[in-house]
């Protein structure tokens, strides 16, 4: 199996608060990883330093070799990492198909002339964007929807067009922040076997979530965090029986309780 | 939407744009007075304005307040280019855009680090020092003379001098504008631009290269500013720095908000009715100003999308209660 994301030591810092500690991990072609963690862990800020958010004060990223440590947001997208956000980041002014179209955008290059006067090449380039909106927005049951703006859409539906428009980047690392937030148990379940689908075909998925079953029947491995340290790594069983990571969700609850 | 209806709206708009030009393509023979058609000439002048603001306002969501100064900038550039070397009328014009332009796309870079209130600003202080400089450079705008006798525009050898042709010299301007901003929303820049008005962050890990985008957005804007105003030098004849004040720059920009903001037609209908309604309006004069703000005010609270989007949704209205 080859390695397609590489993490190494990544640290991040807010003022005095170390939110990520020298956190490291490897990711397989393929392969679907869980980030859990209590709140406040530091999983989105994993995500935010992952995609070009936030610049890390220490350690690498590392995409198929390529060194893709602080780059801005749009050209680790283009290098191929695409993701989702955990408060939805939708294009209200935009129909449903447009929204996955802009995420394609990075795979586009008709010049302005060519899209002004309708280029042969700017024509097919269109053609073909369009017809991989409509199949992505199928895939997550949202083609009728494709004139509609997203407000149209429910909480869950919006989710699900988010990760279509991640997804129209062909993208070879899928980051997708509590993607079951607003969902039904059986959507979640639908969800599931979506993205299970999406890393068969080759597509790695890194997938924050406090939904445990959904988690657990999902993911190759798991990356557990606690206050910004990673704290246990393995598969989903061992995970589940890790005294760490335990002693994590049930020091949180036990402090919470105190409050 | 079900393809069907979707398919019947484009019918609709179809039929809409067909009325709408054979109005335009009309109106010289109900217009028989120059001074009628003057209006005419500047509504249209206004419509590529606004239009190439609303790339900027309504596309990118960026609030400009210089934009009134790259339009003088065109004005001047074109007027001296014809009047002291003798170039062409579409040399003039060309010069025009191509340093409104590059002046748009060198606002653009301080534009990229500022945001929200301090850009507005900074554009608004950019718009007045055109027009001080303009004021001050004497030995080359004449200053607060303003240039005049400035020629009406001839093509390879065929002169609009006459109120009719310069009509048409107009509107094909305008119809060009029109189409060349209509072709851009519905590419994959036009998308971008909406998406970054939309959600910056959103867009940026969608892939798209926001500060390229603004970068373009601006340059567009400014380009067809620069030819609105190349266009309106050559126009009226004569132009002096008072003319492009605060005072248009806010006419502009309810324009483009009264008319309704990121659509193609807003602009175009806002530009029309604020140029004609002073018209119609001759006898509240003073107040004017005063109509103007509260009819701004009155669009932000009651019709966010202008009158362009309530056209929309009385005519979706209609469609479903039948
Ligand atoms: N932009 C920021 N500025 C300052 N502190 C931040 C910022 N973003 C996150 N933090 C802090 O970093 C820590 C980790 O936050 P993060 O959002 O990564 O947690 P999380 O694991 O995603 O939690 P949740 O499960 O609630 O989403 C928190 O203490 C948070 O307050
Ligand atoms: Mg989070």
């Amino acid at each position: 199996m080859s390695t397609v994301l590489k993490v190494a030591g990544v640290t991040k810092i807010f003022g005095g608060l170390t939110a990520l500690d020298s956190v490291s991990f490897e990711l397989e072609k393929g392969k679907v990883l869980g980030l859990v963690g209590p709140n406040g862990s530091g999983k989105s800020t994993l995500l935010n330093v992952l995609s070009g958010v936030y610049r890390p004060e220490d350690g690498s990223v590392t995409l198929h070799d390529r060194n893709v440590t602080g780059l801005a947001p749009y050209l680790i997208t283009t290098q191929g990492m695409a993701r989702t956000f955990q408060n939805l980041q939708l294009f209200q002014g935009l129909s449903v198909g447009d929204n996955v179209l802009v995420g394609r955008t990075c795979r586009m290059s008709s010049t302005l002339v060519g899209s002004i006067f309708g280029s042969s090449f700017s024509r097919k380039e269109e053609r073909e964007a369009k017809e991989q909106a409509r199949s992505l927005l199928s895939l997550v049951g949202l083609d009728r929807f494709i004139n509609e703006p997203p407000s149209m859409l429910s909480y869950g539906q919006r989710r699900l067009l988010e990760i279509a428009r991640a997804l129209a980047s062909s993208p070879s690392v899928l980051m997708l922040d509590e993607p079951c937030a607003g969902l039904s148990q059986g959507e979640a379940d639908e969800l599931a076997a979506f993205i299970r689908t999406v890393s068969a075909q080759g597509t790695s998925v890194i997938v924050i979530e406090h939904n445990m079953r959904f988690i657990m029947g999902l993911v190759d491995h798991i990356v557990a965090l606690n206050f910004g340290r990673k704290i246990a790594e393995g598969d989903p069983r061992s995970i589940r029986e890790n005294e760490d990571v335990i002693a994590a969700y049930l020091g949180r609850k036990k402090r919470h309780a105190e409050n | 939407m079900t393809t069907q209806s979707a398919s019947r709206n484009i019918v609709w708009r179809a039929i809409g744009i067909v009325v709408l030009l054979a109005l335009a393509i009309a109106l010289p023979f109900v217009l028989k007075s120059n001074y009628y058609l003057g209006i005419a000439h500047q509504a249209l002048i206004f419509i590529i304005l606004a239009s190439g603001y609303d790339v900027l306002l309504g596309f990118t969501g960026l609030l400009s307040f210089g934009h009134i100064g790259l339009f003088a900038i065109g004005a001047y550039t074109s007027a001296i280019m014809v009047t002291s070397t003798g170039a062409p009328f579409m040399v003039g014009i060309m010069a025009a855009a191509v340093l409104t332009g590059l002046i748009g796309f060198l606002i653009s870079i301080p534009a990229l680090r500022i945001k929200g209130h301090s850009l507005t600003l900074l554009t608004l202080a950019l718009g007045e020092v055109i027009r001080l400089v303009i004021r001050s450079m004497e030995w080359l705008t004449s200053g607060s003379h303003g240039i005049s006798n400035i020629p009406r525009p001839e093509i390879l050898g065929f002169s609009f001098r006459q109120a009719v042709p310069l009509y048409y010299l107009l509107l094909a301007f305008a119809v060009l504008t029109i189409l060349f901003v209509w072709r851009l929303r519905s590419s994959r820049f036009g998308r971008a631009f909406n998406a970054i008005r939309d959600s910056e962050i959103g867009a940026d890990v969608s892939g798209v290269n926001i500060s390229a985008m603004k970068m373009l957005a601006f340059a567009i804007s400014a380009v067809l500013a620069g030819i609105a105003g190349g266009l309106y030098a050559h126009t009226v004849r004569f132009i002096s720095p008072e003319f492009f004040s605060l005072g248009l720059t806010i006419i502009l920009l309810a324009m483009v908000l009264i008319g309704g903001r990121g659509t193609i037609i807003g602009p175009v209908i806002g530009a029309a009715l604020l140029i004609t309604l002073p018209e119609a309006l001759r006898f509240v004069k003073e107040y004017y100003l005063l109509a103007f703000g509260v009819a701004i005010w009155m669009c932000v609270l009651l019709l966010p999308d202008g009158l362009a989007g309530l056209g929309k949704r009385l005519f979706k209205r209609a469609r479903t209660s039948t």
